[in-house]
């Protein structure tokens, strides 16, 4: 049994698999493509226990913010995390007589 | 809200995720609050809800029933107060107070407890004897008394009244007495 990465991991790690971030760009992007806003409370307790993870890392501060960027660990987190997911999405939406996109 | 809120609300942080991600924290939250983005109650809770989430879930838990505890303790002692307020007002109903003005006026030189508005203090009951109206002195909601005490001033009164050992009276400032048409 693989432990499920919480949906604001799974967040965080999307929007960093684009490429590192600092706090402030990571709640806008996962504003945009989520519809999800985070609060810097929350954000930095789930890049906490990311980090603890060995999940994210953090760069270098620039002007006092470190951007944080996904690790290999994160990245293959991310991708088991998003098939289980597809897998239930794609389950879910044929038993309820949709096709899948 | 940077604040001294902001800051005091970090200190549920662990001593290690403060001093790691603290600063960044408190700048993102002032960079969003320029922008008028989350409201300031938002930030609040969500930093709340921060220092849970970065708690081991046993540890969370044990930091919830506190919580709980500490909620319900308030809430205790809140409806202790709220039920001393009610047996006071109890004290103090229509007919009891109706029954108050006599004595004011029989007893000149004792000492009433006058319950305006938003204060409670005490006075020579003379100053109420010139009134000759027992409508205009009494504390009901028939009354033209133009200064009702709140509850929690007749709660404040009562209490008074404990500490002395005697019965409060709740009687109301009369501005203008206007006599009953005939």
């Amino acid at each position: 049994m693989v432990d499920d990465l919480p949906q604001r991991g799974v967040l965080i790690l999307t929007s960093l698999a684009e490429g590192p971030k600092h706090g402030y760009a990571l709640i806008k992007d996962i504003e945009q493509f989520a519809g999800v806003t985070l609060g810097p409370g929350t954000l930095y307790g789930a890049l906490a226990r990311l980090e603890d993870a060995d999940l994210v890392k953090a760069l270098p501060a620039q002007q006092r913010r470190h951007p944080y960027q996904i690790t290999a660990a994160g990245t293959a987190a991310l991708t088991g995390q998003l098939r289980r997911d597809e897998q239930i999405t794609r389950v879910g939406l044929a038993r309820i007589g949709i096709q899948p996109i | 809200m940077s604040s001294r809120l902001t800051r005091a609300l970090l200190k549920l942080y662990p001593r290690r995720i403060r001093s790691r991600y603290g600063n960044e924290l408190l700048e993102l939250q002032d960079e969003l609050r320029t922008q008028g983005s989350p409201s300031r109650t938002r930030l609040i809770r969500d930093t709340l809800a921060g220092a849970v989430l970065v708690r081991p879930v046993r540890e969370r838990a044990r930091l919830v029933v506190t919580a709980i505890l500490v909620i319900s303790g308030l809430a205790t002692a809140g409806s202790i107060l709220a039920a001393a307020g009610t047996s006071s007002r109890a004290q103090t109903s229509s007919s009891q107070t109706r029954a108050a003005v006599p004595h004011v006026n029989a007893t000149p030189y004792g000492t009433c407890f006058v319950a305006t508005g938003s204060s409670c203090s005490l006075a020579a009951c003379t100053q109420f004897a010139s009134q000759t109206s027992t409508q205009n002195a009494v504390v009901s909601n028939n009354e033209p008394a133009i200064q009702r005490p709140s509850r929690r001033t007749k709660a404040r009164c009562a209490s008074h009244a404990l500490v002395l050992a005697q019965p409060p009276v709740f009687v109301a400032r009369v501005v203008k007495a206007t006599p009953p048409r005939p």
